[in-house]
Formats: structure tokens, sequence, C-alpha cells
């Protein structure tokens, strides 16, 4: 039997919520991976320049991917897709079992590649297994929304793209690059990455942009058009990119570059309305801001790839993997994590209280703005450090970068248990069944 | 000359808020309100949330509904 929905007879908002903890636990994950990245980058800086051990960066980078990529998005999925699109989560035991899945899976792959074990594929497998179970759960309660909005069928696309990822991910860990199951293997893994980068992580924020971005600019987000043609741009950009790279020997790759900078270049012009007005800048504003610098960046290099402006091989390619996560992707889902654990953590402990006499914490209470404001600055730091590092081959400046990333990190962890600390005070307590 | 029972009330959700009148917009933002996970809260509660007091906020919004 399922475990009911939070509030089943509370108000319509909290009817379709999950338990707060589907979401919390990714987050809180997700947390710990993103400082075990950096401080294992700092380590073995040497190492990861220009791949020197081919498996200790596949390890390194999966932890950022599985650890705090996937997991967070994940955990903004538990919330957003039932709360967003009106259809409660029906099997939310299911979805932990797939979280358990996910995370020992990931951690083991991870374990695997770093201490040389020849069969990670298996671990990369059970991870693989359990991001599928999640995906099942969540897909179910997506497919039953009646909002099918343009952030509907983003999610929908980031669904099957990860879906695929998963399945290439697992076939390509048992090919090894041996050429058994792909002709071309390098193809194959371009395809995989994009995969993951584009059609998982862009396009689910993306998606979810299209419903947070404008509530926190409060600008508005103009042009129906732009966003439209951003996502089938984007979509027919990695189509085509992951097709050629997969079975026809990578003949047009700067036609897809085009095709998926052009989808940015949509994307990001939605956001102008938001630059006349709205609130003074804060902390989610300010990393949404450098999300799209870091998106811009990263579009122009994939660009510089393609086109062949500069030498397409490891340090280029590192340069280009680091700007994308930690660039893009890192600063757009703290910014959103920035808003949705508060609010989750006031919503589970202070709702409740609303109508009582009791003086209950506002959200901003619940986290420090000084410390998000001090995670910005060094991410800010770190994205650029460690993108020269790698590209340069310097191992000293992609070491400053990581270490630079580990206090963001570790700022940003403090914060977030900040707010979870809520959850043990006894306003909580009193709660628990 | 505006319907009374067309205008906000604290139980109106921020989504609602703001798909029907758009101009309470600037009113939420300056009070750091928004639609994070969905806006499915009422304004009542969104305002709590956030320290603001409710009757106060709501006095403002349905001054916004009204002009606009």
């Amino acid at each position: 039997m399922s475990a009911p929905a939070a509030e089943a007879s509370g108000p319509p908002f909290l009817r379709v919520a999950p338990p707060p903890s589907l979401p919390m636990r990714h987050f809180v994950l997700a947390a710990l991976a993103l400082p075990i990245f950096a401080a294992a980058v700092a380590l073995r800086a040497g190492d990861l320049t220009g791949f020197v051990d081919a498996r200790l960066a596949l390890g390194t980078v999966h932890v950022l991917t599985l650890g705090w990529i996937a997991q967070t998005i994940l955990g903004a999925w538990c919330q957003m897709i039932p709360v967003h699109g009106q259809a409660p989560l029906r099997r939310t035991r299911v979805l932990a079992a797939g979280w358990w899945l996910f995370s020992l899976g990931g951690a083991a792959y991870v374990a695997a590649l770093w201490s040389g074990w020849t069969r990670y594929w298996i671990a990369a497998s059970v991870a693989a297994a359990g991001a599928i179970l999640e995906l099942s759960v969540l897909a179910e309660a997506h497919a039953r929304s009646p909002r099918r909005d343009l952030a509907w069928a983003n999610f929908t696309a980031a669904f099957a793209w990860l879906a695929a990822l998963a399945i290439l991910g697992v076939l390509l860990a048992r090919d090894r690059g041996r050429g058994l199951i792909f002709r071309d293997p390098e193809g194959g893994r371009i395809a995989h990455v994009h995969l993951a980068l584009i059609g998982f992580v862009a396009t689910a924020i993306y998606g979810a942009g299209l419903r947070l971005i404008p509530w926190v600019a409060m600008g508005g987000m103009g042009g129906r058009r732009a966003a439209r043609a951003s996502f089938l741009l984007t979509q027919a950009g990695l189509a085509g990119l992951a097709l050629d790279g997969l079975f026809f020997g990578r003949r047009l790759m700067p036609l897809w570059a085009c095709l998926l900078a052009a989808g940015f270049m949509a994307y990001a012009w939605q956001l102008g309305p938001m630059l006349d007005g709205g609130p003074s800048l804060n902390p989610s504003l300010a990393f949404t801001a450098l999300a799209f610098a870091g998106g811009a960046c990263w579009a122009a290099m994939g660009l510089g790839l393609a086109f062949g402006a500069f030498a397409d091989a490891g340090p280029a390619r590192a340069a280009y993997i680091w700007v994308a996560l930690v660039g893009c992707a890192t600063p757009m889902i703290l910014a959103q994590v920035h808003k949705i654990a508060p609010f989750l953590v006031w919503l589970s402990v202070y709702a409740p209280l609303a109508q009582t006499a009791v003086r209950a914490p506002s959200i901003d209470e619940l986290s420090s703005r000084r410390l998000a404001w001090l995670e910005f600055l060094l991410l800010a730091v770190a994205a650029p450090l460690g993108a020269a590092g790698l590209w340069l081959e310097r191992a000293d400046i992609l070491r400053a970068g990581a270490l630079t990333l580990l206090a963001g990190g570790l700022a940003y962890a403090l914060n977030l248990g900040l707010s979870l600390s809520h959850l043990t005070r006894p306003e909580a307590r009193r709660r628990a069944p | 000359m505006v319907d009374e029972e067309d205008l906000p009330n604290l139980e109106t959700t921020v989504r609602e808020m703001l798909e029907r009148w758009p101009g309470t917009g600037p009113v939420l933002a300056l009070r750091g309100l928004d639609l994070c996970c969905g806006g499915m809260h009422p304004v009542g509660i969104a305002a709590r949330a956030h320290g603001v007091d409710p009757d106060a906020l709501l006095a403002e919004l349905r001054a916004a509904a009204r002009r606009a």
C-alpha cells in the first residue's frame, strides 16, 4: 500500500503535495555530493587535468551528475510534478525504493570506478534501475496532469531523454570502449554526455524555469513563441546530435551545435521583461543570472568545439563539461532549491500554526541570506577558475577552483541544514504521527 | 465599478492571484511572495510565511486589482 499524500484533508495545495521527506531526502544527499565532488577534484587535480586517469575522471563527474544534479532535479520533480501538475503521486513507497536503489547504485558505481573494479556496469545498472523506478512514479503522475503547458512538454522530453540516457549509460559501461555495441565509442560517449547535459539537465531546468523563474523575478516571461522555438530547437538539436554521434559518424556536429545554441538564445530572450522591473536583487535571482551567464559560455564553447575554433581534445572538452555542470546547471539548481527547501520546511512545520496565536518564523528566517550570498560569490569564482584550470591543464588553478567550490558547497550544506533543523523543533514533533 | 466579490481574498491562491489579477504581481514581489512550489498556497498562508500582515497585504492586493 502506498503512503498517503501529506495532508489528505488539508487545503487543496497540500492534498496534492507529497510527504516533505520525499523531496528533502534528494536535497540532503545532493548537498553532501557537491562538497564530495569538489573535495575529490581538489585532492586529485593533477590526475584530472587532461583526463590522465580516465576512471578517476569518470567517477568524479558522476558524483556531480548522479549525486548533485540528478538528485536535486528528481527531488524538485517530486514536489513540482504533483503540485504544479495538480496530480498527486500514487506510489510514494515505490518512489522511495527507487531513491534508495538510485543512491546506493550511484555510490557503488563511483566507488567501483575509483577502486578499479571492472564490473562497474553492475552498479550502473542498479542506479539506472532506481532512476527508472523513480521516473515511473513521477511519469505516471505527470501523465495525469491536466496542466499541459510548455513546461509539461519540457518535463516529458526530459523524462524520455533520461530513460534513454540510463539505457545508453548501461550499454556504454558494458561496452567499455571496445566497440562491441557501438562502432564509434567516442560518438557514443558524446551522445551520452549530451543526453545528460541537455536532454535531462537543461531540458528539466528549462521546464522548471518556465514555471519558477517568472516568480523569482516577478517580471513575467514574454514571448510564448520564443519559448516554443527554444523547445523545438533544443530537442531537434539534441536528437540530431545523439543520432549522429551514435550511428552516423558525427558528420553534422556544427549544425546540431547551432540548433542548440539557438535554443538557448531563444530561451534567454524570454528573460528580457524581467530586467524591466521586479524585486530587488536577491540570492535566487543572482544565481539565475549567473546560470544564464554560464549557459552563454557553455553554448559559445559548444560552437567553438563543433566548428573547430579550438582543438576538440580532452582539455577543452573537460572545460566544456565543467562550464555546463558547475557554471550553468549548479547556479540554476541553487536558485531554485533556495526557494523550494525553506518553503517545504515552513509548510511542514509552521503552516499549521498560521491560524493560531503562536508566532511562527517567516521563510526568510529559516535560512541565512548572508550564507546564500557567500555561496553565490564562491560559485561565481569557482566556475571560471575550474574551467580555466581544466582547459589550460593547470592543476593549481583547477585545485583553487575546486577548493572555492568546496567552500561554496559547504556553505550551501550549512544553509540547508539551518532550514532542516526546524524539522526537529517541538512544533514539528507535535505534528508527528 | 468593480464587483467586490470579484476581488481577491485570503483564500485565493498565489497562482490564481497572478493569473486573474496580473497587476498584483508587483505588490507580491515587493514582499517576496512568489509561486514557489506551484503557487497553490493561499495568499493568507503565503503572507504569514513571509512575515507579512495578511490583512494589510489583502488591502493592497485589492487596491491593485481594482486599478487593473
